[in-house]
Order: structure tokens, then sequence, then C-alpha cells
């Protein structure tokens, strides 16, 4: 985690909203939600800017209207309602929010809880310590991406920097994996931001780690058998909760299994199933296996897709694929052999995309794990230099990732009717200098940070320590608000609890760098959480900092953490 | 068939059992082998000759030999003669059944171990034994593995009722595993986990073990001067209090370093990788001791340095997969050639033990890509005989030599050829083995 | 928009990326893919000795190569028009080698270890085409491989054979029509008595040799009960009485094979008391076990092996690595063959695989078998023992043109393989492959240095220095885990 560079930020409105303390809006608001009066109303109109529509010609000086969400108007001479609050878009770009068609952001990183029953095990083997043992996480195909998203934090803000609007959130190994959400990248609660759940159930081919004596399947061809056998238990678990339906009477009464009951929009051929492959083998291999059970199905990663075109353009496989290209290690031995099957990899890899498109084939881009969601861009900006046309890269940023996870009607491009995710930048979106000046997500405003300066960031210093109990102030206009913080802190993680006149929140995120500490919540303020995010500076028990209300502004706090001897 | 019936019974005569050595031979039991095709090596070969096996030495060979009065006589119509062969590197006599840790005595703990001796461990019953020289190698290298300095290495003859009796010379050199750079992913047995290094910090690895082996070897050298001087006594009128004359405190470790730090004994250098290979080289400069490289499959990149150095290579196993996914599919096949051809000096090893009777089909792969067959023949007697130091004992067919010999119905580098006759010490050894009783005994079930 | 200097990186990206979509077909590296085009399908391989294996020895002989199949062999054979000519004098000729015991060309782990019984696991899903063991064992004249599921399980995985036809798709090497396998292993290795399990890690059943018949009696008891299942399923349903079909079951579904005859046991075996078990405990559940694998002590039971009518497919002369090899010896193959079991030598090593003739010519030396026999013991032998002796494993007209040409005779050590034909087409050729190391060696240089140059250059292909960048290294597609450091 970088330092914070939240003493240097400026604010990026061209107008500072009606700055209000905490408590007085929050107040306010939650009068007013409670006495049911709805939203402020929320009018947008993005004037005199360059209108990247995607699905129609760009227009080269024109007006975009959104109002509560949706798109109401775009085109060149557009009447401005007057409610609106206008944003001067001259010598800006107005594209759709982009799209990431697979990363694991919003979820948690440690392995969950183990569902609640174990999918169809294999028989037990012969005379087995027959431990009924969990099942390993990302084996079951009953988790739903949807449950577990937790919004904010560092990664979102650097997504949206990036101009993600929108992601397709799913971990990325394991075998049934689970099932993905689509989710805008900001939402007033984690509920709010999924614009899709499921969209697939994602299955990878990642072993259980079992090799001799572990967990099942410790191979890759035992992942193979296991996957295969599930799928058959989920067609026969059909049948015969059909057959029961139709006619119960003398029949064996089938039990309810949560997984296979998971499994049967997948074995009916309504629910896609998304393949995580990579590499040559491993994409045709998912290609027979999805035929042999006639699914529906989609493949992610993709990075040798042109070495199947032949198949992939036979059955017409839609495809996601990854920029997270190969790259020559950086900490490997400098005169080791590699293959030169390695090394034509790397090269040839950015111009996967362009070769694809060359044969026909529709695919939308993915991060690829990428962590910086800067450098996704920033490839997908290599795979236009290496032959894709940059309209193409576009597309596949936004409409046929829409397209492709089915939500083409909401999302992907500038049109009346579609959700209003937009991101306003002062020039061409695959230009390095490039800066995103305003994002819109469901129609509303999200700050953008400016994105991390480009040096090296190594702290001189190893990270302060900051756990402890910290008595802080923060300065609204209606005055000041005593808000304790108590921090606990492993490396350069923190987590915690922070106490203030609403109650008790638990830190959702937070890291400390160098003598910078940042740590979000979510604080419910009359039944309404909003999302708070403490940006600090520490010296020996000082902090000093910012504090920033999700949607409504930034205020100034300071403290210290007494010291008990 | 009255000669085949002869050498039955002379065989089944002298030998009760598989695995024990070979009969004493009487002091002053004479063979003569007659009519033979004698390719001594170190000379032309003698199309139709005679050789004298006198006292365990060869006693003469040669067109016209005398035969003295109640010598035994083998008549090798249609036979060839050749030098026993010589293994450059096993472990014959320190293991027998690979997976059974009891009758395994290759690795011993500790990182640094000159000391331990290969001979006193060698297992004369071994069943290995015996069914290495029945396809005509007399004399194996067999060295220690374990940590970084692994022991001595000893030249063994394939016969005989005690180590001490098999002894041809030890110490040969003090086996050194030279510590390579391992980086990337790999399997840690101790945590069962695959975990990563970086280059980096293999490097430094490799680095802090070399450092603690130059650390070892100034130990060593300080040693060797100390007793140098004590063996040489304070010179008279040196007026030596007597506290200064310290009695030497034997350390046996270091002991066993002295003749490497003189330069009088090698390290035999195990190192595969060009890269290891240049850095051995580098390490004997600046320490000053002399090496000697085992295994060496990617020495022809270094062939140049070598050469300028004098440094000798025990190649192989010639029968291994190349090491590079991009290497020519022939690259272990070809590396003789190749050190051939840079005049780089080199015997054949096969670092086996229980399939250590295939070496002649290493050398008869080098031949097939390339290397010319009597080059490979030298460096399966003489070249290995010159590089351990015993020349004038070992490796061709010469008057005064110990008689090593092997009698063979074929081209011995050929499969389908096989050894007749079998002398070892000047005593003929019997084909028997454990695998030929066995192949009697299962052959005639009903 | 773009400037100039981008423009140029692009056109040279197009170029590059022309070229290099030119060579990288068929993702081969050092092999060039199989020539094809008007008048290829027609070859004569021309003045050679010819070894047939099944029917002789003809010096000087052609052989007529049309549509993948030998069309014709003897002695004066006229080349048709259009046809490729081979000179192939002063060369040998025999079919090419079928190996019937590899591991080569699998990803992920040649063992599902995790089990006693995994038949549910298949080879073929993860065959791994891009092995470069793939390349070496085809220059070592190997044209078909039984590519076989590890011997960690008394039960182990179904098999693949596989021609080795270096360059094509996973599927595209897969033996047409091949009869369908199954791994078994009994002894020291299913016990898992060479081996500590790790920290935590519980024992898994068996642990003796009497747990392992148990092992492979219960799945077959299992497999045959399943059989009822159906019957009875089947019997319910067509009296009309509203039945659901049994859950299938992919773990018993080739046990039931087997025991209907349609698919082979390749069965792992050393001990001669293990070797007779099993041959009792197949006779006792009424299928034949196709072949024993290593068989190393198979000499001892010879007359009961081919009484029972199993293949015995084995090493020429390893031993004393294990407790159970420690009686092995290299006359095993000749005994066995001599009391009349078809035996088969085979590799189980890669690099073994490479020089299986000279096994062959070790029966020769330990046993005595003529020339013939040696050679059937590497191609005629292993091709019955996997039931596609129709298709490969000698010289005849109407087989498919799987051939190998030696620079000698192929049990002389001083023989090396000079081309290698599957179905006809040249997979191997030695002058081909001397030629192009240079090439390949070039191409390396010149991407390693655009990688290093590229890295250099900042902006968007250039990092900045301290960029938190994902390492290569945990790169799904880059050297992954089985990338071993060697010692």
């Amino acid at each position: 985690m970088r330092g914070s560079a939240h003493q240097r930020r400026r604010s990026l409105h061209p107008r500072r909203e009606r700055v209000v303390g905490i408590l007085g809006i929050a107040l306010l608001l939650g009068s007013l939600v409670r006495a049911g009066f709805g939203q402020t109303p929320s009018v947008y109109a993005i004037k005199d800017a360059r209108i990247v529509t995607v699905t129609g010609p760009v227009i080269p000086k024109g007006t975009v209207i959104f109002r509560d969400g949706i798109i109401t108007a775009v085109g060149e001479n557009v009447p401005i309602p007057p409610e609106a609050r206008v944003i001067e878009g001259s010598g800006l770009t107005v594209y759709p929010g982009l799209f990431d068609t697979q990363t694991d952001l919003g979820l948690p990183s440690a392995p969950q809880a183990p569902g609640p029953r174990p999918a169809a095990a294999p028989a037990p083997p012969a005379q087995a310590q027959a431990q009924q043992q969990p099942p390993l996480p990302h084996t079951q195909p009953e988790w739903l991406a949807a449950r577990q998203l937790q919004l904010g934090g560092q990664r979102f803000e650097n997504a949206r920097a990036a101009g993600i609007t929108t992601a397709l959130v799913i971990p990325p190994r394991g075998i049934f994996i689970g099932q993905s959400a689509l989710i805008n990248t900001a939402g007033e609660t984690s509920q709010r931001a999924v614009v899709k759940s499921p969209v697939a159930l994602h299955i990878g081919f990642t072993p259980a780690g079992g090799g001799l004596g572990g967990r099942f399947p410790g191979s890759l061809m035992g992942v193979f058998a296991h996957i295969r056998q599930t799928l058959l238990d989920a067609q026969h678990y059909g049948q015969h909760w059909a057959a029961y339906r139709r006619n119960p009477r003398g029949l064996e009464r089938p039990e309810y299994n949560e997984t296979l009951e998971a499994l049967q929009p997948v074995v009916r051929g309504e629910l896609p199933v998304i393949f995580h492959v990579n590499s040559e083998s491993e994409i045709r291999r998912a290609i027979h296996l999805a035929e042999e059970f006639n699914l529906k199905f989609i493949l992610s990663g993709a990075i040798e897709a042109y070495k199947a075109i032949d198949v992939l353009r036979e059955k017409r496989v839609p495809l996601l694929v990854s920029v997270n290209f190969p790259e020559r290690p950086r900490d490997a031995d400098p005169e080791a052999d590699e293959p030169l099957r390695v090394l034509r990899l790397r090269a040839e890899a950015p111009q996967n995309a362009a070769r694809l498109h060359q044969a026909g084939l529709k695919f939308a881009f993915h991060s690829g794990g990428l962590s910086n969601p800067r450098d996704y861009i920033r490839n997908v900006a290599r795979a236009v230099q290496a032959g894709l046309p940059e309209e193409v890269a576009l597309r596949a940023l936004t409409i046929h990732a829409a397209e492709i996870l089915g939500v083409a009607e909401q999302l992907g491009s500038i049109e009346v009717g579609k959700i209003a995710n937009l991101i306003v930048t002062d020039g061409n979106l695959f230009e390095e200098r490039t800066r995103i000046r305003y994002l819109f997500i469901d129609g509303r405003q999200i700050e953008v940070r400016p994105p991390e300066p480009e040096r090296p960031s190594a702290p001189s210093e190893p990270s302060v320590t900051v756990a402890g109990t910290w008595n802080l102030t923060v300065e609204s206009p209606q005055g000041t608000v005593a808000v304790t913080a108590d921090l606990r802190q492993e490396g350069e993680v923190i987590s915690g609890v922070v106490t203030s006149p609403f109650g008790q929140s638990t830190i959702s995120s937070g890291s400390v760098s160098g003598r910078e500490v940042r740590f979000t919540l979510s604080v419910e303020i009359q039944g309404t959480p909003m999302l708070v995010t403490f940006a600090g500076h520490v010296e020996g028990d000082r902090m000093s900092g910012t504090v920033t209300v999700e949607g409504m502004g930034s205020f100034p706090f300071s403290g210290t953490r007494p010291r008990i001897s | 068939m009255r000669k085949r019936a002869l050498l039955l019974i002379i065989a089944f005569g002298l030998v009760p059992a598989l695995s024990l050595p070979s009969v004493r031979a009487q002091r002053g039991e004479t063979y003569a082998i007659t009519n033979a095709r004698i390719v001594p090596i170190t000379g032309p070969v003698i199309e139709r000759g005679t050789i004298l096996i006198r006292d365990g030495k060869i006693a003469a060979v040669g067109r016209n030999v005398s035969i003295p009065a109640g010598a035994r006589i083998i008549n090798a119509q249609g036979m060839w003669v050749y030098p026993g062969f010589i293994d450059s590197g096993t472990t014959i006599g320190l293991t027998e059944i690979g997976q059974v840790a009891a009758t395994v005595d290759v690795n011993e703990i500790g990182d640094f171990n000159p000391q331990l001796k290969a001979i006193v461990a060698v297992n004369p019953s071994s069943e290995i034994i015996p069914v290495t020289r029945v396809n005509g190698i007399t004399t194996v290298l067999t060295t220690p593995r374990g940590g970084i300095l692994s022991g001595q290495a000893a030249l063994i003859n394939l016969d005989g009722w005690t180590w001490e009796e098999m002894l041809v010379k030890a110490p040969v050199g003090i086996y050194f595993n030279f510590p390579t750079i391992a980086s990337g992913r790999f399997f840690d047995p101790e945590t069962f986990q695959q975990r990563e290094r970086s280059f980096e910090e293999a490097r430094r690895q490799r680095e802090e073990r070399l450092q603690r082996v130059r650390r070892l070897l100034d130990d060593a050298r300080a040693y060797a001067k100390a007793k140098r001087a004590a063996e040489a006594g304070v010179p008279e009128g040196n007026a030596a209090n007597a506290r200064d004359r310290q009695p030497l405190l034997v350390n046996p470790v270091l002991e066993a370093l002295v003749p490497v730090v003189e330069g009088a004994l090698p390290f035999i250098v195990a190192a595969n990788d060009a890269r290891d290979i240049k850095a051995a080289v580098e390490f004997a400069e600046e320490q000053k001791v002399k090496i000697i490289i085992s295994g060496g499959l990617e020495a022809p990149k270094v062939a140049p340095l070598l050469k300028e150095k004098n440094i000798p290579v025990l190649l192989g196993p010639v029968l291994s997969l190349p090491r590079n996914e991009d290497d020519p599919y022939d690259s272990p096949f070809t590396a003789a050639k190749q050190l051939y051809e840079a005049g780089v000096k080199f015997a054949f090893l096969t670092n086996d033990a229980s399939n250590a009777r295939n070496l002649p089909y290493h050398a008869a792969m080098a031949v097939a890509f390339g290397l010319p067959r009597e080059e490979a023949l030298r460096a399966l007697t003489i070249y290995p005989a010159e590089i351990f130091g015993v020349a004038d004992r070992l490796g061709s067919l010469e008057v005064g030599k110990v008689a090593n010999l092997v009698v063979w119905d074929g081209d011995p580098l050929e499969i389908r050829s096989h050894v007749r006759h079998l002398f070892i010490n000047g005593r003929p050894v019997p084909l028997e083995t454990k695998h030929t009783q066995l192949y009697e005994r299962y052959r005639n079930r009903p | 928009m773009r400037d100039a200097r981008s423009f140029a990186a692009r056109m040279w990206s197009l170029i590059v990326s022309a070229l290099l979509l030119g060579s990288s077909l068929g993702g081969s590296v050092s092999a060039q893919a199989p020539s094809r085009g008007a008048g290829d399908d027609v070859t004569l391989i021309r003045g050679g000795t010819i070894l047939t294996v099944t029917r002789g020895r003809i010096e000087n002989g052609s052989i007529l190569i049309r549509g993948g199949k030998i069309a014709a062999v003897g002695r004066n054979i006229e080349a048709p028009p259009g046809a490729k000519v081979i000179d192939a004098r002063g060369k040998y000729i025999m079919p090419g080698i079928i190996d019937c015991h590899s591991h080569i060309a699998i990803d992920g782990g040649v063992n599902e270890g995790t089990l006693s019984v995994t038949s549910m696991v298949r080879i073929e899903d993860v065959l791994d085409p891009t092995d470069i063991n793939i390349y070496r064992d085809l220059a070592g004249g190997v044209t078909t491989a039984n590519i076989l599921h590890g011997s960690a399980n008394a039960i182990g995985g179904l098999n693949a054979v596989i021609k080795l036809r270096w360059g094509k798709t996973a599927r595209e090497m897969l033996f047409e029509g091949a009869m369908p396998g199954i791994k078994f292993a009994l002894g020291e290795n299913p016990k898992r008595s060479n081996f500590t399990p790790p920290p935590g890690t519980p024992r898994r059943y068996p642990a003796t040799r009497l747990g392992v018949e148990y092992t492979i009696r219960e799945a077959f008891t299992q497999a045959r009960n399943y059989m009822r299942q159906w019957e009875e399923y089947e019997r319910r349903r067509r009296a009309g009485e509203n039945v659901v079909p049994p859950r299938r079951d992919l773990k018993l579904e080739p046990l039931v094979e087997v025991l209907q005859g349609k698919r082979l046991v390749h069965a792992h075996a050393y001990r001669a008391d293990e070797i007779l078990m099993l041959i009792r405990l197949a006779e006792e559940f009424g299928f034949k076990i196709a072949t024993f694998q290593h068989v190393l002590e198979g000499y001892k039971v010879a007359r009961e092996i081919a009484a029972h009518g199993a293949g015995a497919s084995t090493f020429s002369d390893w031993w004393a690595y294990k407790v159970e090899a420690y009686d092995a010896i290299p006359y095993n193959g000749a005994i066995m063959a001599r009391k009349g079991v078809i035996v088969s030598f085979n590799s189980d090593s890669a690099e073994l695989a490479r020089r299986l003739n000279l096994e062959a010519a070790k029966a020769v030396k330990y046993g005595g078998l003529s020339e013939d026999e040696a050679l059937a013991l590497i191609t005629i032998n292993p091709a019955k023992q996997l039931r596609i002796e129709h298709r490969v494993g000698s010289i005849e007209v109407g087989k498919d043109a799987d051939l190998v040409i030696y620079s000698g005779h192929p049990l002389s050590v001083y023989s090396i393989v000079e081309k290698v034909f599957i179905d006809g087409q040249l997979y191997f050729d030695r002058e081909a492959d001397l030629a192009r190391r240079a090439e390949i060696q070039k191409e390396k240089e010149a991407l390693k240095a655009r990688e290093r140059s590229a890295e250099r250059r900042p902006g968007p292909r250039g990092r900045p220095p301290e960029e938190e960048a994902d390492k290569g290294a945990e790169h799904p597609l880059l050297p992954g885990p089985d990338k071993e450091v060697r010692p």
C-alpha cells in the first residue's frame, strides 16, 4: 500500500459541495429518509464534451444527460433541464465506464469457511479412514460472490481511478470456484452495487494440492474426473427430481442437495459456465469438456487463444481475454536457458487480441489478476500497439463485455435508457498521461483520487506502529466530533474498531505504509450505512489527516495515542 | 565342445557360491590366453597373439610368446582380449537396494566430511560386484555423495575377499559436490511444501557455501604448515623456548585436506552446469588446489578453459536426457566427441551401482554420435588410469601391469557380445552371478 | 493522436507478429511440421534392408507409402510419378517402436495418489502435446506409446495410447480406435512402504499386499453390484415401473468394462506371488489381464502367466532399486518368451525410450533370443499387447506407415535414427534437426535482445523500476511448480 496522498490531494470538483459536518448532514439525511421523502433528485448534464458512445458514431461535441442513474439524452443539441448539475465538458471526453470481466475485487482474500454441505463426494475409498472432511474453498458451486462482497477500500479506489466502473467478481482459482457477480465499483451499499448475480458458474482446474496422501483431487486428471462426476451427479439429480415431481408414487425420494441444486441451471444450459483457462491445451480441454455436457460456456483468461483459433471460431466461443501478459520474472536466474516456447509466448502474447479480432472472434478484456488497474489499461494499450484497432479495444472494454455477460441492455455504451456509468477523461483513454476527471456510477458522482505518481515508492523507513487506542477529533463546520480508534496492526495491515457518537464500527480495510495510515469503515447513521475513510500521517503518538465521508466531503482530524506505562 | 566342458569344470570346480570373490589363486599360478585378437589400447591390435599371466601380472604380450610348462591354457580362438574397463564414478559396494536405507551408505550427515573413507564401507559381498564385472568392468571408482565435501573416493578392483584385497588406490580424491545456484520453485522435503527461491537468494546461498569451503581450506593450510613444522622439528641452534615446541594435535578433518592443499590429492568436483564448472575451475585457481570434474555434461561449453588448465573430466552418464528444453536432443551423446575435439582428457562414468555393467554402452553411444571408437576405448581404460595416477598398473595390456583383462566373443561395446573369461589381479574370476544362478534355476522349472 | 514512434512500433509489431504467426503454427519448437502438399501423399523408401519383423528381412528392399499406409513392400518397386523418393541404401528400416509403458506428455501429475482406487481419472484429459520428451523419444524411433497412470494406487487411472505426432494437438495424438485400458499396481508402490507421508497426513489404506488384494477385490465387487443395479433398473423400466436410473459412477464404469472384456488391464507387478494373486483374482471375476508391467519376477511364474494369456511388458535389465526388484534378472524376458508369453520391453522413462532398440539387443545377449524375436519385443509384441497389431508393429502391406530408418542395424550400438515416419509423414529427420539448431539459437537471441531493450525503454512498455507489477513467476503460463530446480 502506498502512502496516502491525502495531504497533497486537491479537490477535483469544480465547485465544492455544501460542506456540512458529519453530524449535521447525517442527521438531516437520516431524518429525511425516515420521513420517506426519497433521495435528493440528481440530474447531471455533461455538456460540450466529446462523447464516445461506442455503439454509435463519436459525437465530437455534445451533451449527455442522466437522471437518477439512467441516461436520458445523448446528442449534439440536447436541451438541458434547469435543475441539472452541469459539468463543463469542453476539452474532455466521455466514455462508458469500463469493464473488468474477471477480478477478485471486493472479495475476502482468505479462504471462506466451508459451505454447509460437502458436494457429492466420490464413493468413500475402501476401508478408508472415512473422515468426512470439510470441503475445500472454491470447490463449491453454490458459493455466491454476491454474498461475500465488501465494497470500499484502496482497491476500489484504484479501480475507479483507472476508469473501471463495472467488474465481474470471482476468485481466480479453484475447481467449482463459485457463482460470480457483476458489480459496479461503487454503491451506497455492497448490495446496491450488484448489477447481476449470478452471472455464471466459474470452473477452474486447480488441484486441491493433494500430492501423495493429500486431499482429492491431487492431480489435474483428478480435477477433470471430479468435475465430470459432479456434473453427472447434477444431471442425475435433475432427472430424479423431475421424475419425482411428475409422479412420486413408488419412487425413492431424492434428497435435497444444495450443491447439486446450484448446478441445475448449469446442466440445463441456462446458467453459463466460465472456464478459467489460459494455455492452448487448457482451452481445448475445456471446450471438449463443455461439449461432453452440452454446457453454455465462455472461456476466461485465454492468453494463448491465438493458438486455438480454429476450434474457437468453429464453436464460436465467447472469450474474456486477460491482458496480464507473461513477463520475464525479475528475480530469476539471468543465465537460465529459458525455452524458446516461453520466449515466443512472451513476445506473442500482446498480439493475442489482434489475432482474435482478425479471425472474427468476439471477446472482452479483463485484468487477469494484475494488481494495479492502471496496468490493465496500459496493457490494453499495448494490445492496441500490437495491432488491435483502438475501437475494437474500446468495445472489448465496454459493449462486448456487457454482451457476453448478458447486461447489454443496461451497460456498455452511452445510450438513452442505459445506466449512467460514465468516465470523463482529459484525453484519449489509452494514452499514458490521460486522467479521469469525473466518474459516475449509477448516475452518482464518485470522487476519483488522482492516480499514484509514477515514481519509486519504497518508503525509506519501516512503517510506524499504529497499534493502540487513539483519541481523535474531527473538525466539521458544525463542530468537533470525538472519535476513538482502537487499532490493531499486523505488518502493514490495520484492523480494529472505531467508536463514535454513532456507535461502534469494525474497520473493513486498513493499511500503513511508512508514516501514512489509512483505514476504512462503514458507519451506520440512522440506518444508512456510509463509508468513512481516515487517511492520516503519524509522528510518534500523534496522528493527523483527513477523514472522508463517501459522497459528502472531507474533514480534517487529529489526535493522539496516550502512552500507558 | 571339449573346450567348453573344460571351462565348465574349471568354473564349477572353483566356485562354490555366487557372490564370493574368486577362488584364491595359488601364488605362482600361470595362465596363457592364446590365439586371441589382443587390444592392448596403448599399442596396435595384435591379430593373433598370446597373453601370459603370472603372479597377478601380465608377464608377456605378443604374437610369439613362449608358454611355460604348467601354465593353464585358454584357447581364445575367434575372441578378443581387452583390458578390464574402469568406471570412473559409481557407488558400488556402498549400496545394495536403493530404497532400503539399511543397505545404503552413500550419504552421510553433515556438509564437510573429507575424512570419511569410502573404502572402509565397501561390502565385498555385494551382489552388484559380480553382476558388474561379468560385463567386463574390472575396476571402479566408488565415492560417497553426501553434503558438500563427501569423503574420500577409492579405486577398487571388483574382486577380493576383503576390501584390502580389492583396493587399488585410496584416496584417489575427495568428492566435492560443487554448490550450484538453485533458483526457482522447488519442493522442500522438510516442510513438504512448494517453495520459491529467488536468483539472488540462491546466488547468496551458493557464495555462502563456497565461503565455508574456503575457510575450511584456510584452516587446512594452517594445519598443514603446523604439521610440516612439527615433522621437521625445531632446527638446531634455534634458541627455542620449550613452550614453543607445541606437539601437533591431530585434527582428522583437516588432516584429510592436507594433501589437497599441498596439491597432492585432487578434489573430484561433481558439477554439470557450465556455470558451475567454470566457477569450480576459478575456485581451484584461487585456492591452488587440483580438481577433476565429475559429471561434466556441459563441460563442452567451457572446454577451452578446461584444456588450458589441464583439467580432466569424468564424463557422464552419457545416457541421460538433455539438460535444457532447447538443447539438441543428442547433447549428452555428443559431449564426449566435443571434449575430444577440444583436447580435453576424459573418462566415462555411469554414476550408478546396480547397472554400472552398462558402462560400455554409455561409451558406445558416444561413438555412435561421433567419438572415434579408439578414443572411447581409451576413455574406458588408460585415460582413467592416468587421471587416477595408476597408469603404471592398469589401463592397458602391457608387460608389468596388473592382469585385469577380459576375453570377449565380440566387440565389447556391442550389446550382443559376451564375456567368456575374466581375470582380475591375474586370477580367473567365475562368470556366475546371482542373475545367472536364478536364470539356471528358473529356466529349468518344470 | 498516436505519434510517429508508436506508429512505427505498431508496424514493427505487425511484421513480427506475421513472422511469428507463421513460425508458431503447430506450436513445435525444434521439429518441423510434417510436410504437406500434393504428391506428398506418396513416398517410396528405396534400397535399404527392411526388417519386417513378421516376414523376415528383405535386402535391398523398398517400401511404398500411400495415404499414410504401407502400400507395397518388396525388392523392385517402381516409384509412381510424383512420389517423393528416399534413398535408403546402406540403411535399415524397421517398424516404428511401440513403448508399452510411458509417462511422457502428462500435465499436472502422473498419479492421482490421494485415493487407492482412481479409475475415474483419465490420462486422456491431461495429455500435454508440448512436452519436449515427445520429440526426444520420437528421435529414438518411438512412434506409439502407451501413456499410463503411475503406480501409486492399487487401481489407477485410464490410459491413453498415442502416436508421437509431434506438433499436433493432444486429441490429434490419440491412437484412433485403440482399445482402452486401465492401470493397476501391486506391491511396494501402492502400499506406500517406501514412502513417509508428510507430517499430519494420515496413512492411506492399504499398507500390505493383503490389503492390495482386498482393495481390488472390493472394487470389482462394487462393480458387479453396480452392474446388477443397472440390470435391475432396466428390468423394472421395461416392466413399466416408475423408476429412475441409478447414479452413474465414473469410478465403477471402467471396472465394468474390464469385466465385460472391453477394457485392457495393465498391471504393474514385481513379485511372483502377487503376479499369481492377480491372475487368480482376475480368473475368479472372469476377466483376463492384458499385460503385467515390469513383472520382474515373471520368469519364476512364466508358465502361469502364459497359461492365463497375459502379456508381459518388462525392462531389459533394471534391478536392485527396490526389494521387490532384487531378484530381477536380465534373462527375464527370454525365459518368459520361451515359455510362450508375449513379451515386450518398455521404458517407463523418457530417457530409456530413446534407445529401446538397444534394450531389445539385450534380449539377445541375455537369453539368446534371435534377431527377429528381439525386434518383436519392441514392435509386434507390444502391438499385440495393446490390441493394435492390425494397424502397427510390423512392415506389412495395409498397416500404418510407421517406420524408422536407421543408419545401421537397429540392434547395433553404432546405429542411430535418421528418419521417423508416422502415418507416412516425416515427423523426425535428423538432417533437418541439425540444420535447425542454429536457427533456434538465433531466434532465441533475437527475442531475448528485444525483451531486454524493451525493458530499458520508459513508457507503456518499459516500466518504472519500483513499480508494483506482478511477478512473472506467478503467471499461470510460465513454468509452474512442475519446473524442478536441478540439484
